[in-house]
């Protein structure tokens, strides 16, 4: 039987990267609290192996992928998750992110909630479009790999990903910078 | 959009996501999984199909080892000694217990006719039970082709 002791420890270390995955890819924290749960209880099933393994956490984020896709698809109508149908166009987009006055921005707005800013705007995109950019720009996987995942053809996982890049700048507005920082 | 713009856009975004440090997990989401761990009766409630493969191996044997208990048993043990359970079982086994029953009369019959007609009757039977198997494809090969049939196509 696994200790539960060091276990703890790894599960705090590797806690925020697993929700973080799962949370952006079903965009939904209580489903990402169960996926990421379920993510834990098969690494404890395996912590012999991978208490010591460098590439623990690669594993764990695999498996918080695939999980959440597997809940993504199976919990939700697949015509839907993949269709245009969630595209709503732009009189159907959110409201834009305000952001506040270019001048105060570097004063007044931390970090922190730049960040929580594109975290609202990538959870407002519609699955279609936000799991293959979540995979591409912030798990790094190629186009290929993703339409092979998702199991839609290539075109539609880069015409996805280029519509949701467009919807993410469209949300984060203007102040965008073109070295990537919104909001200066 | 020309590809130069598609490619700005692409390293505009890519470095706002990148930027993105790691979400914190709710706060009690350590405790509720260290609780979920030493709770081994809540990874039993998984659906069957969610078992390790092993597990599910397991219980299946386990559980025609069960059945079979039960059907092999029912006549064999003392009517005392498993009344109560007996009692309660049976309801479950009366089917199992039908079945059982016709299969052994239909052995019984099967046996008897091997004594009294000879081993050639056995033969005998296979090659009929054949024979109209092969009758009843024929038939219905014939007949699904004529309802599968599309008309033929005369020149005007």
């Amino acid at each position: 039987m696994t200790d539960a002791k060091p276990f703890e420890a790894f599960l705090k270390n590797h806690q925020n990267m697993v929700f973080s995955t799962a949370m952006r890819l079903v965009a939904n924290t209580a489903e990402a609290e169960d996926i990421s749960q379920e993510v834990f209880l098969r690494a404890f099933e395996r912590f012999g192996e991978l208490a010591d393994d460098p590439r623990a956490g690669g594993w764990l984020k695999t498996v918080a992928i695939n999980l959440s896709l597997n809940h993504l698809s199976r919990y939700r109508a697949r015509w839907s998750f993949f269709s245009e149908l969630f595209h709503r166009g732009p009189a159907g987009e959110q409201a834009q992110i305000e952001f506040a006055a270019p001048d105060d921005v570097e004063e007044s707005v931390a970090a922190a909630e730049r960040s929580r800013m594109v975290e609202q705007a990538l959870r407002q995109l519609p699955p279609a479009q936000r799991v293959p950019l979540v995979l591409f720009h912030l798990e790094g996987m190629k186009y290929e790999e993703i339409a092979a995942k998702l199991g839609v053809s290539l075109g539609k996982v880069k015409t996805s990903i280029f519509r949701a890049r467009a919807a993410l700048r469209r949300k984060l507005g203007p102040r965008l910078r073109h070295d990537g920082r919104p909001g200066a | 959009m020309n590809s130069d713009m598609e490619k700005e856009l692409e390293t505009e975004i890519s470095g706002v996501l990148q930027e993105l440090p790691n979400l914190a997990a709710p706060p009690g989401f350590l405790a509720r999984t260290m609780t979920a761990l030493e709770q081994p009766a809540s990874r039993r409630l998984r659906p069957w199909t969610q078992w390790p493969m092993s597990g599910r191996l397991v219980f299946l044997v386990l559980a025609l080892a069960v059945v079979a208990g039960v059907v092999v048993q029912w006549e064999a043990v003392e009517p005392g000694l498993l009344a109560g359970a007996s009692r309660r079982l049976a309801p479950a086994a009366a089917g199992l217990k039908c079945f059982w029953n016709a299969l052994a009369a239909l052995t019984g019959a099967l046996a008897l006719a091997v004594e009294h007609l000879g081993w050639g009757f056995m033969p005998a039977c296979l090659a009929a039970a054949a024979g109209v198997c092969a009758v009843c494809a024929g038939l219905g090969a014939i007949l699904t082709r004529l309802a599968l049939a599309r008309p033929e196509k005369r020149p005007l």
